[in-house]
């Protein structure tokens, strides 16, 4: 049986730095600083419980530049199970609770999923993004270490997976990005050493281009470049970080490698 | 296997190698002399400097605009940012921000999930080092 977790409020004392504290405000008439000096920072947190522990954890996107949606209406955050499961859970209630002071939230609306994805069976992953189409539209994408890549999509007030993976890869999935300017393209990257290009709409699931030995060894991390719709960044295990440009995907147009 | 720590520092815009989200190690013997100059800190680079024995470090107060340690009750291997409506592009101090964790805990079912609000955070910069 899931209980709520109470009310956890800390009050944390920095220990290594002095107590100090330095207030300097950006216009003329300055704060009278004298009354913060003592003031400690403060960690409040509600707290959800959750089988497995949490490879990773996602928020989703909202759009740009507006506040937390209205309290009636959810927050999402997705979080990769090392059970296997992938459970998507609405937070806005607690964020609410921790914004507004005696605020309650409704346990049947935070404790338990919204939505849980099983599609990936026992395999646990750490790859997950979501992008969203406008404020209601979701997508999010998971990538588990069996190679598989699954897509759920938000319908109304719950979500959908669809049945068939992305399969191409041959080894964990390590990141998935959606792209920031095709609606329908996202990469991946796996430790099978590859980068991958795929296109949600292509019929049979498989990528539309893949780079093979991208880098030296498993290939971590991937990122796109939000202003320009070409280019993507790579962070490989053996401490290389590569800039390619998808117009000419066999070569890397920059190489930094870090030392270790 | 790259946690949200280390992306976060990747993500690290600055043009300044030394002035890179790493700590301090601080000098640990005493002068003499107070006019004779301090020993230059020395940056700490994972994998290439060891630690010896009563050795700490010591985080560079120059380098963080603010800075706050915090504690929650398990390690955890992920985090977002959360949205709130307190202002976009908010540039006043203290500052208060919203932040999502998953944990990884001892056994399975202690495992939480952590939405947390952070407050009180001061500017702590001071130029020159500690």
């Amino acid at each position: 049986m899931i209980s709520f977790s109470p009310l956890y409020s800390v009050s944390v004392h920095p220990s290594d730095i002095k107590s100090l504290h330095l207030d300097q405000s950006e216009d003329e008439d300055d704060e009278d600083d004298v009354d913060n000096l003592d003031e400690d920072a403060v960690l409040e947190y509600r707290s959800i419980p959750h089988l497995g522990g949490v490879n990773r954890i996602r928020a989703q996107p909202l759009p740009a530049g507006q506040p937390i949606p209205p309290v009636t209406q959810p927050y999402y955050v997705s979080t990769w199970s090392e059970t296997g499961k992938v459970n998507i859970f609405d937070i806005r209630p607690l964020v609410e609770s921790l914004a507004v002071p005696g605020f309650v939230p409704d346990k049947s609306r935070t404790s338990t999923p919204a939505f849980t994805i099983t599609a990936h069976g026992r395999s646990e992953g750490f790859a997950m993004d979501w992008a969203a189409s406008g404020t209601s539209s979701l997508r999010l994408l998971t990538g588990d270490i069996h190679c598989r890549i699954f897509l759920t999509t938000s319908t109304g007030s719950s979500f959908n997976t669809l049945t068939q993976p992305f399969t191409s890869h041959t080894s964990s999935v390590e990141d998935l990005q959606w792209s920031p300017a095709d609606p329908t393209v996202f990469a991946s990257c796996s430790a099978d050493r590859s980068i991958r290009i795929w296109d949600v709409r292509v019929k049979g699931r498989k990528s539309v281009f893949g780079l093979e030995a991208a880098h030296d060894s498993d290939v971590n991390v991937i990122s796109w470049n939000k202003f320009s719709t070409y280019l993507l960044l790579s962070g490989g295990d053996e401490g290389g970080i590569k800039v390619w440009d998808l117009r000419h995907f066999k070569e890397y147009i920059l190489f930094i490698y870090f030392c270790l | 296997m790259i946690n949200d720590c280390e992306r976060l520092g990747m993500d690290v815009d600055d043009e300044n190698i030394k002035d890179d989200d790493v700590e301090v190690l601080a000098a640990v013997e005493e002068e003499e002399d107070e006019n004779a100059p301090q020993p230059a800190p020395v940056v700490y680079i994972p994998g290439r400097h060891k630690l010896a024995k009563d050795e700490i470090l010591e985080a560079d107060q120059s380098v963080y605009i603010a800075l706050h340690p915090m504690s929650v009750n398990w390690p955890c291997l992920s985090f977002d940012v959360l949205r709130d409506n307190l202002g976009d592009e908010r540039s006043r101090f203290p500052v208060t921000c919203y932040a999502v964790a998953g944990t990884q805990a001892d056994v399975a079912k202690n495992n939480e999930i952590l939405v947390m609000k952070m407050s009180q955070l001061h500017k702590t910069q001071r130029d020159g080092g500690t």
